[in-house]
């Protein structure tokens, strides 16, 4: 029993010598440090970092992290504000191998960038971190090259100038300092730019107009990749053409300002002002008009529409039908006054309408009237028929002789019920008492009033019953299926319409001879019938003897 | 006035316990938000600085469990040290050297933070190791029939008091062969050194199902303090060996612990870390 004891006491104490300092050698550390310090990892190496009898850590921290120590030493930086004097505070070391020595406790978004003294204002605040934390923008490129910090990780060698993360938009044209003009929040506007204080003042509409209407933008190729900028020195602003087209091409001099200012190219100072220099002279009633009656603000800045009336004055004459306009106002109308024209009548006998007989009495608006109330006049017609601009009142039962003449084929210019038609020329000569015969006594349309206007010559028949009341009846009417009668078989016109044609011995089946050769027709051929129906009856008579004569005469001849 | 001695240090002892559990209760409920991370998470939590085994609170833990741990050793001291043999009863130096072998290492687990590494973790474990042997090294030390002093009674006067107590309860209980017989079966059933724990804490009951009707409570005493001894007579050798093995594991480690503790601690000092000094 006592030896099995002594035996333990023992084997503990040589585990307790032998073991415990390789032990303890190996397992005095409270944790496995992180990867970037392994190279400290062990028990004889725990003085590297700890200074004895003082449990910070900082100082020999920055015996390695001179980079830090510099900035420290500067009074610069996150690790040179107070209360950052002992790395380990944020720097937990001994947490193991994958621990994450840099640490943000609410991530590096909520990082307070004052603190590393240079506070984020602006649009600074809403980029991330690695938008200017970059290994192209460092500045101090000793951190890489002496201290072998990995450029993609740290936060340290960024210049606090714009340009060290910025791209000089204005590639070298300004020698301040950026924020003298722009400010944190936005590039632009340029919120701290006065241009008050360049050379050019801005005054008036000058204030008005986007800096890129006069620094437009430059285009270079540097090496073979285009850059465009504005360019904002040197510009020209010597004069007003530097920038501005002059829209009077020069033939008014070069100093705009003796009648232009700045508040509006179109306020032109009047009294200096004299337009007889341009190249449209004042005259007439454009004299006495106000300068905005023709450069009004919503006029086109161009001058030259100045040059044609049109410009200004609304177009009166519409183009014709054959698209020719009138281009030259001044043909007609003077300066002095519109109305009335000066285009005569023998002006308007150059056209292609003379004027003539009553043309000469009508208003020119009788012709030349506006399609509706307000409308351009046209002055430009195709007048090569009267119906462009007469009503026919034929209602184109003429069109075969307008075809020929037109209207002039009966009608003159000097008047319409003057008139002259060769009836000849139809197929019913007028002879007898047709010529004398009234035209409406014709040609008025059935239900007429008979009135000039309203005569239609087609058709017009050629029978005489179409006009005349056949007294006969119908006796001699071709047929009884077609009662038609050639009257001039036995009457002539031009005989006052006696049957000078008729020959009772020709005509008729009953010759005259004897005591009828001086027998009155009515003898044989008595009236029958009362009003309309009354005629003379000539067919069918009763030839025979006894149907005229009595019983007696008959006794007596034989 | 011993007796009273004694009552006064029952009740400071208790009170001693009920305040180390709540302050640990406390201690651990207010940090288990720490506690409870991840080790690498940790180093982030607002509690850090504090509950760490370097924060202000952490390292107090440590110092303070640390102190208790020293403390106790000198119960050690007491029962080496003859000129220290007069100074209070064995038993309640024994009492003191339980209370701060329990709190001692649960203030410095929670020095800790739960967690257990590094050299540090050697002692830790080996704090740990003596702290649970201690209770099963109590248990031992009650199978161990005492004298008013506290020193371990040999077998001899553990057989001797059985006999008195044979005797009394058969002239004074009246108490007839065959229950002592009985109680001699009793005695022999208890079982294997490993099952005995339990059969001792059943023993009462057991006894009451022998006993005569009407048997007053110094009946079942004296019963009980019989089978007893003859069960501690019957482990006496077995448990004194296993006694004997027991201070070769609780002691050397409690040497180891005290060494890398020494260590740890001077370390500690070394490179500055004195808390609050």
């Amino acid at each position: 029993m006592g030896v099995l004891r002594h035996v333990s006491h023992i084997a503990i104490n040589i585990v307790l010598i032998i073991g415990l300092p390789t032990l303890a050698a190996a397992q005095l550390s409270p944790g496995k440090l992180s990867q970037v310090h392994e190279k400290f990892e062990g028990v004889r190496q725990c003085t590297s970092c700890h200074e004895l009898g003082d449990q910070t850590v900082g100082p020999k921290c920055l015996a390695c992290h001179q980079e830090i120590a510099a900035r420290v030493a500067a009074g610069r930086g996150l690790h040179a504000a107070a209360g950052h004097e002992q790395c380990a505070t944020c720097h937990v070391e001994h947490q193991g191998r994958d621990f994450d020595l840099v640490h943000w406790p609410a991530g590096p978004k909520a990082f307070d960038h004052a603190m590393a003294g240079w506070p984020l204002e602006g649009a600074h605040r809403k980029v991330e971190c690695r938008t200017c934390h970059r290994a192209d923008l460092l500045q101090d490129l000793s951190l890489v090259r002496d201290h072998g910090k990995n450029p993609g990780r740290t936060y340290l060698g960024l210049g606090t100038a714009c340009l060290d993360c910025h791209r000089d938009e204005h590639r070298g044209q300004f020698e301040s300092a950026c924020t003298d003009c722009h400010g944190k929040d936005a590039w632009k506007p340029a919120a701290g730019f006065d241009h008050a204080k360049a050379d050019f003042k801005l005054e008036g509409k000058h204030r008005d107009a986007a800096c890129d209407r006069c620094h437009p933008a430059s285009t270079e190729t540097v090496e073979g990749v285009a850059d465009s900028w504005n360019r904002y020195r040197p510009v020209e602003h010597d004069g007003c053409t530097d920038c501005h087209k002059d829209p009077h091409a020069g033939s008014l001099g070069n100093d705009c300002a003796r009648c232009h200012d700045a508040t509006s190219w179109r306020r032109v100072a009047g009294g200096a002002f004299d337009h007889d220099r341009t190249r449209y002279p004042l005259r007439g009633r454009h004299a006495a008009l106000k300068c905005d009656a023709c450069h009004r603000a919503d006029a086109p800045r161009n001058s030259l529409v100045y040059a044609r009336c049109d410009g200004c004055h609304r177009e009166r004459h519409p183009a014709a039908a054959d698209g020719r306009t009138f281009d030259a106002c001044s043909r007609c109308h003077t300066v002095d006054r519109f109305a009335p024209s000066s285009f005569t009548v023998a002006r308007h006998d150059s056209t292609d309408f003379d004027l003539e007989g009553a043309h000469l009495a009508v208003p020119c608006s009788a012709c030349h009237a506006p399609a509706r109330k307000g409308a351009p006049t046209p002055l430009q017609k195709a007048a090569a028929a009267c119906t462009d601009c007469h009503r026919d009142p034929h209602a184109g039962t003429s069109t075969a002789d307008k075809a020929e003449t037109g209207c002039r084929l009966c009608h003159d210019a000097s008047s319409w019920r003057t008139m002259a038609y060769d009836h000849g020329r139809t197929r019913f000569p007028l002879v007898g008492k047709h010529a004398a015969t009234a035209c409406r006594a014709c040609h008025a349309p059935p239900g007429a009033l008979a009135a000039a206007d309203s005569l239609r010559f087609r058709p017009t028949p050629e029978r005489c019953d179409a006009c005349h009341k056949d007294p006969h009846r119908g006796q001699f009417a071709a047929t009884t299926t077609t009662p038609v009668t050639d009257c001039e078989r036995c009457h002539a016109t031009v005989a006052g319409w006696r049957a000078v044609r008729f020959d009772h011995d020709r005509d008729t089946t009953f010759k005259l001879a004897g005591g009828h050769l001086n027998v009155a027709c009515q003898a044989c051929h008595p009236r029958e019938g009362e009003g309309d129906d009354l005629a003379v009856r000539y067919r069918p008579v009763d030839k025979r003897c006894e149907a005229c004569h009595t019983t007696g005469f008959l006794d007596t001849r034989n | 006035m011993a007796v009273a001695h004694a009552r006064a240090f029952r009740i400071v002892l208790r009170i001693s316990y009920l305040l180390l559990a709540a302050a640990l209760t406390w201690l651990f409920v207010a940090g288990i938000d720490y506690y409870s991370l991840p080790l690498e998470q940790r180093p982030h939590h607002p509690d850090f600085r504090s509950l760490r085994p370097a924060g202000t609170v952490g390292h107090g833990l440590g110092i303070v469990g640390s102190l208790q741990i020293l403390l106790l050793l000198l119960y050690s001291l007491r029962k080496r040290w003859h000129r220290l043999s007069g100074l209070g009863h064995i038993g309640r130096w024994l009492d003191a050297h339980i209370f701060l072998g329990v709190s001692g290492p649960l203030l410095v687990t929670l020095h800790t933070s739960f967690k257990v590494q590094g050299l540090v973790a050697v002692s830790y474990w080996s704090m740990m190791a003596v702290a649970f042997s201690g209770v099963f090294g109590r248990y031992l030390y009650l199978q161990l029939p005492r004298n008013v002093l506290g020193e371990a009674m040999t077998l001899e006067q553990i057989q001797a008091q059985l006999a008195d107590t044979d005797q009394r309860l058969r002239e004074q209980h009246g108490l007839d062969q065959r229950f002592m017989t009985t109680l001699e079966t009793v005695t022999t059933a208890g079982g294997s050194l490993w099952r005995l724990p339990l059969n001792n804490m059943l023993l009462g009951m057991r006894l009451r199902s022998h006993l005569p009707a009407g048997a007053s409570p110094a009946v079942l005493g004296d019963a009980k303090a019989r089978v007893l001894l003859g069960r501690r007579i019957l482990f006496h050798n077995r448990i004194r060996e296993l006694f004997h093995y027991w201070h070769v594991i609780h002691k050397p480690f409690a040497f180891l612990m005290l060494i890398i503790m020494v260590i740890h601690v001077g370390v500690t000092v070394a490179l500055g870390y004195r808390w609050v000094f």
